[in-house]
């Protein structure tokens, strides 16, 4: 044990989760999990310390107790940094001399088709054509050709009932990889989008990281739009991405994953699912913080979501209006404003619930917007002209009710609050004022 | 090498075969039939009766047989389904203690899974009686259009008949596979097959020994038996007319009258006319009485015709549905005995403007298809290769009632997906995830398969905490469903699929049941 901490020589070694772990069944504390996730074989142990979010020394004495367990292994930073670089084909990767001890000729799989399993789980992070082994424009019909041909050698099945050890784990994850592929490849909305931040990719080269101790302030186009809040995860992540040199194939990984996720965000717009788009759109930028693109959809899809937010209310609140609850449909309308706080119905239906309730102050600033917004509507003069004659403010009212006439000449009820005020200012000379 | 037998556990019949020699066999039953009815009853004096001799005494023993229970397997009480068996079936269907509807026959209760296994075990017999050995290895079909509750039910009852189910497949699939198509590029199948009680089209794609089903669609409340009643229907109208005699309240007589409908049926497949002859079938104050009715092909053509137009219109509501015309379809593959009808053949054959596949017996096609995936799994030669698709969608019920899909139907397994759901309340500590099953976009009307709930979120206004939703499906078809937040990386999980309607310890008991019940074999 080490309880002062870690051992020599720890501090540039990069732990990576061991393969074949069932993570779900280790038996562990929030915090420790989290810094369990932070392991992605590319954060040298210096910095899971920093960003782990335990105490200094605990975790030291965690990522040790894994390393004595066998859940994490360690190894230089070098060889991590270089391992599966995304974009170079299968074909051309050597099975590197750690890789060669996993071939065991003892096993059900001939040691060639182990060989086989190996480079292409290495290359699986490739970009999805490269991974069916097609060119970037070819037609479904060949995506689909290669994915049977992909399948006929990597499913599971193939091996049914037959000893093959790890290879079990490693196939079915490269079959879900290849269906991904597969799938993403054949919808056409999925396929353009993947071709554009193909092409985007290839013209302008990614960020590169900053300078380790560079100032904040010059991370490349520092998001300008109000991102989502950043949860634990993301300010550890920022962090890592200012103060430190972070290996361009974890980069690359990073805008894979958010690739993906602005893809399924575009999906689920197009079946009209606009909560998942939105959550979608916002993970993709959680990956990516730096891609314009995905702020701007996300931007819209969360105004999309608003807007569907801002009708529920809406209606929720007319029920509530309509079954006498005044005070709880203000209240409802107040939080479709918060959505909508352009809308001048929302305001002008704000001012009357507010009206009712007799909270004068608000009724004026909802309706005053209302009239603000669009002035050509003579309901909404008419309602700030009753606001203003339950404030006692004659004129205003008489004024703002002509107003409402002259855009409405059909308006009877703004007649008739007229002629009261003006009844009441002649039984009473002078008025109120 | 164990050698894997193929079931198609058809509605009103099943079929067993094998492959041997590289050649598949269908293995004819102790009575010399290659299909055996898919019929349990108890009769009068306590005795079970299974397949052919249940058929025998359907009629006369209505109340005590049991047939098409397919239609009921890994439904709930309150299902259409269910609902429209209780009130056409003669036997009495219950609400059984896991809503699942259960079948008391002479004072036993019975669940639907244990009936399944009652005609798998008769079939594992034939096949064992045929080898001389021990069999245990299956595959087995199921409709297309069957959850993961019918399919999970289905290997229930593989199980409780003391088989080991390697795969449950789709019906279509295994006729396509039958014909060995689809080894020489993509081709595009109708599978249109009319069975004895229900209707199933499907379109299938082949490629490279590839195969995945594209649509499906059908009527459970379709088939032969509609055939056969009308003709019954047919001739205890002329006999009525003729003799004055009203037999519908006869049960022998509509038993002998039905088992000479069916065989008239089938005569009329290749001849243009035939006679039902049934001596003696009753007396009354003159002496006995019999019967004797001619029936020629268009007659029958005449009191089917709606019966073949309303599967037609399935089958253009399925095209339609998959988004292809019959210009697209490379083959059209017939299966089901009542298929033999050439009525029913004119009619697919002009709608597709092809020829139909024929060399394959039409009640064997799926049950060959069967043992070819069988074979397929555990022998050396794995040139082709059957991608299991998900029959229905998987997702999760949003907090506005909807149903967000996950994994799309038809995504071949194993898959894995995930996706990302927030809260929508302010300081929402849990979430519940009810994962569903089924293509309506409303929840409700999908079809659960389990909840849980993840607990702990970290308060939080409204939609901010991200809850990473994965559904993750290995080759065997389990399902697992996890939801992790991803500021605690917090996480619950449960697994789906293994969902019949009965437990481990359920299906314990049944066996134990049944293995009394075994009727002793000639070794």
């Amino acid at each position: 044990m080490h309880p002062a901490g870690a051992e020599r020589g720890r501090e540039k070694q990069v732990p990576q989760l061991a393969p074949g772990w069932e993570r779900r069944g280790l038996r562990l504390s929030p915090a420790e999990g989290f810094l369990l996730s932070r392991i992605d074989g590319a954060t040298p142990w210096t910095l899971l310390r920093e960003i782990g979010g335990l105490p200094p020394g605990e975790a030291d004495r965690c990522l040790e107790r894994w390393v004595a367990e066998g859940l994490v292994t360690v190894s230089g930073s070098e060889a991590a940094a270089n391992r599966s670089r995304p974009g170079s084909p299968a074909s051309e990767l050597p099975v590197g001399k750690e890789r060669e001890s996993e071939v065991d000729p003892g096993l059900e799989i001939p040691v060639e088709a182990q060989r086989r399993v190996l480079l292409f789980e290495a290359g699986l992070e490739r970009p999805y054509h490269e991974l069916l082994g097609v060119g970037a424009g070819v037609d479904s019909k060949t995506i689909k050709r290669a994915y049977f041909q992909l399948s006929k050698e990597y499913h599971p099945d193939r091996y049914y009932r037959r000893e093959i050890g790890a290879y079990a784990e490693k196939l079915d994850r490269i079959f879900k990889k290849i269906v991904e592929a597969y799938e993403l490849m054949m919808d056409p909305t999925t396929r353009a989008e993947l071709e554009r931040s193909m092409a985007g990719r290839g013209s302008e080269p990614a960020p590169a990281a900053p300078e380790p101790g560079a100032a904040p302030a010059a991370a490349p186009r520092s998001p300008s739009a109000a991102p989502p809040p950043p949860t634990a995860g993301r300010r550890a992540l920022e962090r890592l991405h200012r103060q430190f040199r972070i290996p361009e194939a974890i980069l690359a990984e990073r805008r894979g994953r958010a690739r993906e996720f602005h893809a399924a965000a575009l999906v689920a717009a197009h079946k009209q699912r606009w909560l998942e788009a939105a959550g979608s759109a916002r993970l993709a930028i959680a990956f990516d913080p730096w891609s314009d693109e995905y702020k701007k959809r996300f931007g819209e899809l969360q105004a999309k979501v608003n807007g569907i937010r801002a009708v529920e209310l809406i209606e929720r609140a007319e029920a509530a209006a309509h079954g006498g609850a005044s005070q709880e449909a203000l209240r409802l309308f107040e939080e479709a404003l918060h959505y909508r706080p352009h809308d001048p119905a929302v305001n002008a239906r704000a001012a009357e619930l507010a009206l009712e309730t007799g909270d004068l102050s608000r009724a004026r600033e909802y309706a005053e917007r209302a009239c603000e917004l669009r002035s050509d509507v003579g309901a909404y003069q008419r309602t700030l002209g009753r606001v203003l004659a339950r404030e006692g403010l004659r004129d205003k009212a008489i004024a703002a009710l002509e107003r409402a006439l002259a855009l409405d000449p059909n308006d009877a009820k703004a007649a008739e609050e007229i002629k009261k005020l003006r009844r009441a200012t002649r039984r009473r000379p002078g008025g109120k004022r | 090498m164990s050698r894997v037998i193929g079931i198609d556990l058809g509605t009103t019949n099943s079929c067993v075969a094998l492959i041997d020699g590289g050649k598949p066999v269908v293995i004819p039953n102790a009575g010399g039939y290659k299909t055996s009815p898919s019929l349990f009853a108890i009769s009068q004096d306590g005795k079970r009766l299974v397949g052919h001799l249940a058929k025998r005494q359907a009629i006369t023993n209505a109340r005590n047989t049991v047939y098409a229970s397919k239609r009921l397997i890994g439904r709930r009480f309150d299902s259409r389904e269910v609902q429209t068996a209780i009130k056409i079936c003669p036997y009495e269907i219950v609400r059984g203690p896991n809503d699942d509807p259960r079948i008391v026959i002479a004072g036993k209760t019975f669940t639907t899974s244990e009936i399944a296994a009652i005609v798998l075990r008769e079939m594992k017999h034939v096949a064992e009686e045929y080898l001389g050995e021990p069999v245990t290895d299956a595959v087995i079909t199921v409709p297309a259009h069957f959850n993961d509750t019918q399919r999970q039910c289905t290997k229930d009852a593989g199980k409780i008949a003391g088989l080991n189910v390697l795969r449950i497949i789709n019906e279509p699939t295994a006729a396509a596979l039958a014909y060995g198509l689809g080894k020489s590029g993509e081709q595009k199948i109708a599978v249109y097959d009319l069975g004895g009680g229900t209707f199933d089209i499907s379109i299938v794609e082949l490629g490279a020994g590839v195969v995945e089903v594209l649509a499906t669609s059908g009527d459970t409340f379709l088939g032969g038996e509609d055939f056969d009643r009308r003709i019954v229907d047919h001739v205890l109208a002329a006999f009525q007319e003729r003799e004055g005699t009203d037999l519908r309240k006869d049960s022998m007589a509509l038993q002998r009258l039905k088992d000479a409908a069916e065989k008239a049926k089938c005569d009329l497949s290749t001849l243009n006319s035939t006679e039902i002859n049934l001596p003696f079938i009753a007396n009354d104050a003159n002496g006995p009485r019999h019967l004797n009715v001619t029936l020629d092909r268009a007659t029958l053509e005449g009191l089917v015709g709606d019966v073949v137009a309303q599967t037609m219109k399935c089958v253009e509501q399925c095209m339609s549905d998959a988004g292809i015309t019959p210009k697209d379809i490379d083959h059209v593959v017939l299966v089901g005995g009542q298929t033999r009808t050439p009525m029913v053949q004119s009619a697919v054959t002009d709608f597709f403007k092809k020829r139909t596949h024929r060399g394959v017996n039409p009640d064997e096609v799926v049950a060959v298809g069967a043992a070819i995936q069988g074979n397929m799994l555990v022998s050396d030669d794995r040139d082709l290769l059957l991608l299991d698709v998900t029959p229905l969608s998987l997702g999760i019920a949003t907090f506005d009632g909807h149903f967000a899909t996950l994994i799309g139907r038809n995504t071949t397994a194993p898959v894995q997906k995930s996706h990302v759901f927030t809260t929508t309340r302010d300081k929402q500590t849990a979430v519940k995830i009810r994962v569903l099953q089924g293509e309506s976009d409303k929840a409700a009307e999908n079809h659960l398969l389990g909840e849980f709930v993840l607990s702990n979120i970290p308060p939080a206004p409204k939609g901010e905490p991200e809850i990473e939703v994965s559904f993750d499906i290995d080759a065997n078809g389990i399902v697992n469903v996890s939801a992790r937040d991803s500021e605690t990386d917090a996480e619950q999980s449960i697994t789906v699929s293994a969902t019949g309607t009965l437990s481990d310890e359920e299906i314990e008991r049944i066996m134990h049941d049944h293995a009394q019940h075994e009727l002793p074999r000639k070794k």
